[in-house]
């Protein structure tokens, strides 16, 4: 096995326990509820669930599973003190920080790509599902990178991970378009926005939207892991200690 | 002379002393876990890594406050159009700043001693499990209401400045004095039992924070896609988690719920709501006995 | 060097096995592979190592130091974890914390407990063969063996004893076949039968040319392990070298050397006379030497008993193990 398979094998193995799954089941419960949520407007049927998912898939449910995964293929490790097992080795540190992402990813696309669709089959949009799925993938795919990034780079990976989503992105972001320009959160909806039926609310000037968001979260990706990966040769895994 | 200074001699056992000193039972044991959680949680005593978040997120919430006041001390003369001042009432709210500050406070004050698995030795104190739920809840209370608090006295004394006459404006807003502590209590008490009680059903910092935003924004999600539009009321909307003790506030304050708000004209509203404040209340503080009653839990 | 497999014992070396001291400052080793120059590493107010400098070697060297003397520290600073904040640390002639390619050759048992706890033995150990390139499933089976696992290896090590994960770190630092060998407390919550065990496989490791650092607070098991020994103290090098060696230099503290015979006092009289013994302490049946120059007593003893016509029951020495040198320059 090559050493980035084995990277990849190890994020796999030590993520997906057994006593993980009621996260799961809950992700998928939430995705249910924002789902059914769409019947409690009185708009037609596709623009509601745009609405809802709005709210709930883009706003809250892919946030936070991607900042549980993200901080858990990674920073959770280094706070462990685990780390070392991996970083004491002769593989380069871009190899290590692809196959955390890469694990890190895959985790979110089986956990929350089933959850958003099953939200659309239960609010009877199901000609949704692909731009969802699209932009359920796109914008885990960068915020799986962004906190493995937050993980490298603090110890304190909680505060921070929870203050850029809910400070920088919520916030400034609604304000700002520039800031959402670089955003997870508001580009990932943009996906949805651009190419899901009847989703038109969900447009915001000067935020790229359909395809060309999805290639802004792909460079957004890339960057961050580039940023990790740099970061990661001089870690700081030691605190004061004899 | 120095025979007899020469023979007198002592060995002094520099080693090891019992404490001699008082003990202070019980009560003293919750106060210095209570006061040990407040400098943890806002990082006194320890590096300026600590202090970054919970300063900064202050100093965001008192910015309309100064905002307010400066505007107000430019226009004292020329009367300011368009712009409406924030009332007291309003300043007592759910920002995203305070959610953020209760979501990394909360967690920070109970994960750790799960975690690093320090509940037994605290145990091991005199001390039960009532006793450190009163510590932990009781700090992040406290801090939760100067949170509150703060931004408050900041407006109220710089309106004062501002204002003709300093003592008239005191007189005039008097009310103020009492209805804005006892507004931010109840706030304060709410998040803090809401946010310990989350916190406790976890060792990991981040699902703590995690948990409690979830709990926070997604009931507010429901009831506003179930009422509709922003000035829609409906009896549903007393299950928005996130706003209750903004309700209590608006009986604080005036008596009764907002008209305007999305209880209004919803008959018993103030009842309906005081009545779910409790009950959420009993049900956190219920998870912190039931987690708190076996020291390893 | 050995090849391959790390567990058997080199045939027919012809490498020195033993760090050489008798040229040279002891506190750096002949044919170093570990230097560590003017080290300096600090966390805030706290310095955990003031400008050390000295060197490892091929075979097994214990390092010593009371807690807090900056023996982990070190290790870290070794194997590239922390940096330095002024000064260096070269392993094979390479900076371990930039150079990825010179990770190939090191390996850190650390003292922290933790390990991948959803993980086997056996999944573990594979891992680190993976990430090191090791293709061959037997390197993984000889080393769980080495170590005692094999019966075990499909556990999970989250269920594993303090002595397991001992184990278990051990098995997947030898699976990368390292030539330098950092061990921080690896007796640590082992049984005596693992320890003997463990003990013996440092010192083949290190006879086979390998550069073994050992610290531990067992010390009379690091006596039996360890020929040189570099000693820590607030961060500083208190002293290097052969253990004995090192107590010789400390020559203003006496040796002292416990006798039993039946004419103690006569004796203890006798041994006044001579001038290399600076005091004699007496009891029933005993008697205990103290001297700076034990050698000329050792010389003396004997004949003083032949004139007194007196039986020598026992002659030791009691301060001549590590444990006393370690108390006294601590002290």
């Amino acid at each position: 096995m090559t050493a980035a398979t084995a990277v990849l094998g190890y994020t796999l193995r030590t993520n997906l326990r057994a006593r993980r799954w009621w996260a799961l089941l809950l992700a998928w419960a939430a995705a249910v509820m924002f789902g059914l949520l769409s019947f409690a407007s009185d708009e037609p049927r596709q623009e509601a669930f745009a609405v809802a998912a709005d709210h709930g898939l883009f706003a809250l449910l892919i946030p936070i599973g991607c900042l549980v995964i993200g901080d858990a293929v990674l920073g959770a490790e280094m706070r462990a003190g685990t780390f070392h097992f991996t970083w004491l080795s002769p593989v380069p540190t871009h190899t290590i920080v692809l196959g955390r992402w890469l694990g890190g990813w895959l985790i979110a696309l089986a956990a929350l790509v089933p959850a958003v669709a099953l939200s659309a089959i239960v609010a009877r949009s199901p000609d949704a599902i692909g731009a969802l799925s699209l932009a359920t993938a796109a914008g885990s795919a960068a915020y799986i990178g962004l906190f493995v990034l937050i993980g490298c780079v603090t110890r304190r990976a909680a505060v921070w991970s929870l203050a850029v989503v809910f400070l920088v992105e919520r916030l400034l972001g609604a304000a700002l378009s520039g800031v959402a320009q670089l955003s997870p959160m508001w580009e990932s909806r943009a996906v949805y926005a651009g190419l899901g039926p009847d989703a038109d609310e969900l447009l915001r000037d000067g935020v790229p939207d359909g395809w060309a968001a999805v290639a802004r979260l792909a460079i957004i990706t890339v960057v961050v892991l580039v940023l990790a990966s740099w970061r990661l040769r001089r870690p700081r895994l030691a605190a004061a200690s004899d | 002379m120095t025979d007899a200074v020469s023979a007198v001699g002592a060995v002094y056992d520099r080693g090891y002393r019992p404490y001699d000193g008082i003990r202070r039972g019980r009560a003293g044991t919750v106060a210095a876990l209570y006061v040990a959680s407040i400098r943890r949680a806002l990082g006194i005593r320890r590096s300026w890594r600590q202090k970054v978040f919970p300063w900064v997120l202050l100093a965001i919430v008192t910015v309309p406050a100064v905002v307010n006041v400066g505007i107000g001390y430019v226009t004292r003369d020329t009367p300011a159009e368009g712009f409406s001042f924030i009332t007291y009432r309003e300043y007592v709210g759910v920002s995203s700043a305070l959610l953020l500050f209760v979501a990394l406070t909360a967690p920070d004050v109970v994960c750790p001693d799960r975690r690093h698995r320090v509940l037994s030795l605290i145990f091991a104190r005199p001390l039960v499990g009532h006793d450190y739920v009163l510590a932990k809840v009781g700090a992040v209370t406290t801090i939760v209401f100067g949170f509150s608090i703060l931004p408050q006295i900041v407006l109220f004394v710089g309106q004062m400045l501002v204002s003709d006459g300093a003592l008239d404006y005191l007189r005039d807003n008097a009310e103020v004095l009492w209805q804005v502590p006892v507004a931010a209590g109840l706030l304060a008490v709410y998040y803090a039992a809401i946010g310990v009680a989350v916190a406790s059903l976890t060792s990991r910092r981040i699902v703590g924070g995690v948990a409690l935003l979830a709990l926070a924004l997604v009931p507010s999600v429901i009831t506003g896609a179930i009422l509709g539009s922003d000035d829609a009321t409906g009896a549903v909307a007393v299950g928005n988690l996130l706003a209750l003790p903004l309700h209590l506030r608006d009986v604080v304050f005036l008596g009764h719920v907002d008209p305007d708000g999305p209880l209004g004209g919803v008959a018993g509203a103030g009842l309906m709501a005081a009545a779910v404040y409790t009950a959420v209340l009993v049900a956190a503080v219920t998870i912190l006995a039931v987690r708190y009653r076996e020291p390893d839990a | 060097m050995s090849t391959g497999d790390p567990t058997q014992a080199a045939t027919g070396s012809g490498h020195p096995t033993q760090a050489a001291t008798g040229s040279g400052d002891p506190a750096f080793a002949a044919e170093a592979t570990v230097e560590v120059a003017e080290l300096s590493v600090w966390f805030g107010p706290k310095v955990a190592l003031s400008e050390l400098s000295c060197s490892f070697g091929p075979g097994v060297t214990g390092l010593l130091g009371p807690n807090g003397a900056g023996k982990t520290t070190l290790m870290r600073a070794m194997t590239g974890l922390l940096g330095p904040k002024s000064g260096s640390v070269r392993v094979l002639g390479q900076d371990p914390r930039r150079s990825r390619e010179v990770q190939r050759s090191l390996a850190l048992v650390p003292e922290d407990e933790a390990v991948p706890p959803a993980l086997t033995a056996r999944q573990l150990v594979r891992y680190v063969a993976d990430l090191h390139g090791v293709a061959a499933r037997m390197a993984v089976e000889r080393c769980l063996e080495e170590v005692d696992l094999i019966d075990v290896a499909d556990r999970r090590v989250g269920g594993f004893s303090k002595g397991m994960r001992q184990r278990a770190k051990v098995a997947a630092a030898l699976v990368a076949d390292p030539t330098v060998l950092v061990l921080d407390e690896p007796l640590n919550g082992t049984d005596p039968v693992q320890r003997a065990h463990l003990i013996a496989l440092f010192r083949r490791l290190g006879a086979q040319g390998r550069t073994v650092i050992v610290s531990s607070h067992v010390l009379h098991e690091v006596e039996r392990l360890a020929e040189r020994q570099i000693v820590l103290l607030n961060g500083r090098l208190a002293a290097a070298g052969g253990h004995r060696a090192i107590r010789d230099t400390m020559a203003d503290r006496p040796r002292r050397v416990l006798v039993r015979t039946p004419q103690a006092r006569q004796l203890a009289a006798s041994l006044l006379g001579i001038d290399a013994v600076s005091g004699v302490t007496v009891d029933d049946g005993s008697l205990v030497v103290s001297s700076s120059r034990a050698g000329e007593v050792a010389v003396a003893l004997p004949r003083l008993a032949r004139d007194l016509a007196t039986r020598l029951e026992e002659v030791r020495p009691l301060d001549d193990s590590l444990e006393s040198l370690f108390r006294e320059l601590v002290r």
